[in-house]
């Protein structure tokens, strides 16, 4: 029992081949049905209504946005919740020139991370509150000249909203 | 507690296998995890008998298509 | 050095949870640090182990959703793909190496979020022999397990009767047992030989476990419970290849945890077991497995009351997985925490024996994979 070994270090042909290839395929049938719980649950249904809501660990004052029950920094149960602004910055930025199927896009798309604006903590002071979403009104250029980073943006709401992260269809350029 | 990060005793290698790195090759993942293990035991000169525990690290089963893989 | 059990935690034990399976990692967690004397897992927790598996979260690369909820965040966590017991078996040889003082064992189970279940169990028999048979009902790998053990030692379906009876009375008696429903027929014919309620059914859980060294369990718990041996055997992925009468792997798994308990006669001194019946014929045979009884006569003496509570060997007080359900990877923690909380006193229970018990966990069809954890106070 010796099977062959590939020949060239960067190619699959095998110089003696001893098995013969055989390939099986399967298609998976896995599905899911989720539960959203209590943190995620109640900011799922707040996007329905067009807000956006985090919780607060006033213990290390972090605010999390998107919400968890607990703080996971203090291991204790977090002690409010918070509306965030629809609005904020842009921290960082990137463009995909390729769908996850490889093919081509006609035109790329942004993401990015909008850190957003909390009302009653600055910039600095607080941790991370935060969505990775698609960006919208941005050029390619503004993109890769990194001239996007720190930009305002804006969330722009579907009008039927179903309580979904896509009830937010980007953030936009403000 | 603290983590006792001065614990004298040593742990050696004393064997090792590989297979090769390819794009795709052709044996099934047990294939392949027969054929290093079976270098690694030849090379320390141990037979399967002399395995107190076997520690096996791979892809999350998500990526091979397995459920319950370990 | 011995490695103690110093805090136990549980929460869920329902057939769909509200809560999502991270903050159900939480409340469990909360509770066990409570029970350890509200221990804090930021500063005092060495290291973390979670046991699950990817197709039952549904997330690829699920390790990395453990650390949040359980306090775990930028410390040393890592996860183990197999039964919560084969978690408490890492965290014993994490605390003998003397490396670490207090490791904490999470495992979760929240069936109720699969929608495909049969497809996601038939992921996990062998993708070119089995798979493509599109099995209707995995159990009935269950099944020719049952027949092949009822035939050769002659076991006959009244002592699937009377496993599915005990199961349910001692349920009752549980107050996280939702499917306990004494005085109820075995049911409907599922996969001959098993009925309805031959087969556990599933449910949302989470358990935490908080294990610590002899030199800091008492600062945590003044009645830790002991882990005398701990020891987890997988027999083969082939199906074929195992034997189908007998679960070998159950029985590797105990020999060696009795080895380091040093327990010679299982039958006599241990006071009582918890073993895995997520399928009614799966507690004969563990019985026998484990040594509480000789092969070929554990259904016979369940029939007379042997296992019963008060009787020689009480097997399954909590009703075990029939009446609790199995919460996927975390059955194996909810075996332990019920005999922690018996040993302890917290549970009272008919049985004469509580200091010294074994705790068995199968991983289920279609795998081979037991654990076991002797214990003692
Ligand atoms: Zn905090």
């Amino acid at each position: 029992m010796n099977g062959g070994k590939p020949k060239s270090p960067g190619g699959t042909k095998y110089d003696k081949l001893v098995f013969p290839i055989v390939e099986v395929s399967m298609m998976g049938k896995a599905r899911y049905e989720y539960t959203a719980g209590e943190a995620l649950g109640k900011f799922l249904q707040s996007l329905k209504d067009g807000k956006i809501l985090g919780t607060v660990c006033d213990k290390c004052g972090r605010v999390f946005i998107p919400p968890r029950l607990y703080c996971s920094y203090c291991f204790r149960e977090v002690d409010r919740w918070i509306e965030a602004s629809d609005e904020g910055v842009v921290i960082t930025a990137a463009l995909s020139y390729i769908a996850a199927d490889r093919s081509k896009l006609e035109k790329p798309v942004t993401i990015g991370v909008v850190k957003l604006d909390v009302v009653e903590k600055k910039y600095d002071d607080h941790f991370f509150p935060g969505l990775m979403h698609y960006l919208c009104g941005f050029t390619e250029e503004d993109v890769k000249s990194m001239k996007i980073f720190g930009a305002r943006v804006k969330a722009r709401w579907k009008p039927n909203r179903e309580g979904s992260i896509r009830d937010i269809e980007c953030f936009e350029k403000i | 507690m603290s983590r006792n990060l001065n614990f004298k005793h040593r742990v050696a290698v004393v064997g090792a296998g590989m297979t090769l790195f390819r794009s795709k090759l052709l044996e099934t993942p047990q294939e392949l995890a027969w054929l290093a293990a079976r270098q690694a035991l030849d090379e320390a000169g141990l037979t399967l008998k002399d395995i107190d525990c076997v520690v096996i690290g791979s892809a999350p089963d998500a990526f091979d298509g397995v459920h319950v893989k370990g | 050095m011995r490695v103690g059990i110093v805090g136990v935690g549980w929460f869920g034990f329902q057939p769909d949870v509200p809560y999502s399976f991270r903050e159900m990692m939480f409340k469990a967690a909360q509770r066990a640090y409570q029970d350890a004397g509200g221990l804090d897992p930021r500063s005092e927790v060495d290291a973390f182990i979670s046991c699950q598996e990817d197709f039952w979260e549904g997330v690829a690369i699920s390790d990395e959703f453990a650390p949040d909820p359980i306090g775990g965040v930028m410390k040393a966590v890592y996860t183990v793909a197999g039964d919560g017991l084969q978690c408490v078996g890492q965290g014993y040889m994490m605390i003998k190496s003397g490396l670490f003082d207090v490791v904490v064992v999470e495992s979760h189970g929240k069936p109720s979020d699969i929608i495909t279940l049969n497809e996601i169990m038939n992921f996990a028999t062998d993708p070119i022999s089995i798979r493509p048979l599109n099995l209707e009902n995995i159990h009935a790998l269950a099944a020719l397990e049952a027949r092949a053990y009822m035939e050769k030692f002659g076991v006959s379906e009244e002592s699937l009767d009377a496993v599915v009876e005990k199961a349910h009375k001692n349920g009752v008696r549980n107050p996280r047992a939702p499917y306990a429903s004494p005085n109820v027929s075995r049911g409907e014919i599922y996969v001959d030989p098993l009925r309805e309620r031959d087969i556990a059914k599933f449910v949302d859980a989470a358990l935490v476990v908080v294990l610590a060294s002899e030199t800091v369990a008492k600062k945590y718990n003044d009645t830790p419970v002991w882990i005398l041996g701990s020891w987890w055997v997988t027999e083969t992925s082939t199906f074929e290849f195992r034997d189908l009468a007998f679960p070998i792997h159950a029985r590797e798994a105990a020999d060696g945890a009795y080895v380091q308990a040093k327990v010679s006669d299982p039958s006599k001194e241990l006071g009582f077991a918890e073993v895995d019946n997520r399928y009614s014929f799966k507690e004969i045979q563990h019985i026998e497995a484990l040594r509480l009884a000789p092969r070929g006569t554990a259904a016979e003496l369940l029939v007379d009351g042997a296992f019963c509570p008060g009787g020689r060997l009480p097997v399954n007080l909590s009703g075990g997985a029939l009446a609790e359900g199995v919460p996927l990877e975390a059955h194996g923690l909810a075996r332990l925490t019920y005999a922690v909380n018996v040993m302890r006193g917290d549970i009272k229970a008919a049985v004469d024996r509580r200091e010294r018990a074994i705790v068995h966990s199968w991983r289920g069809v279609p795998t081979s994979t037991s654990a076991v954890v002797v214990l003692g106070v």
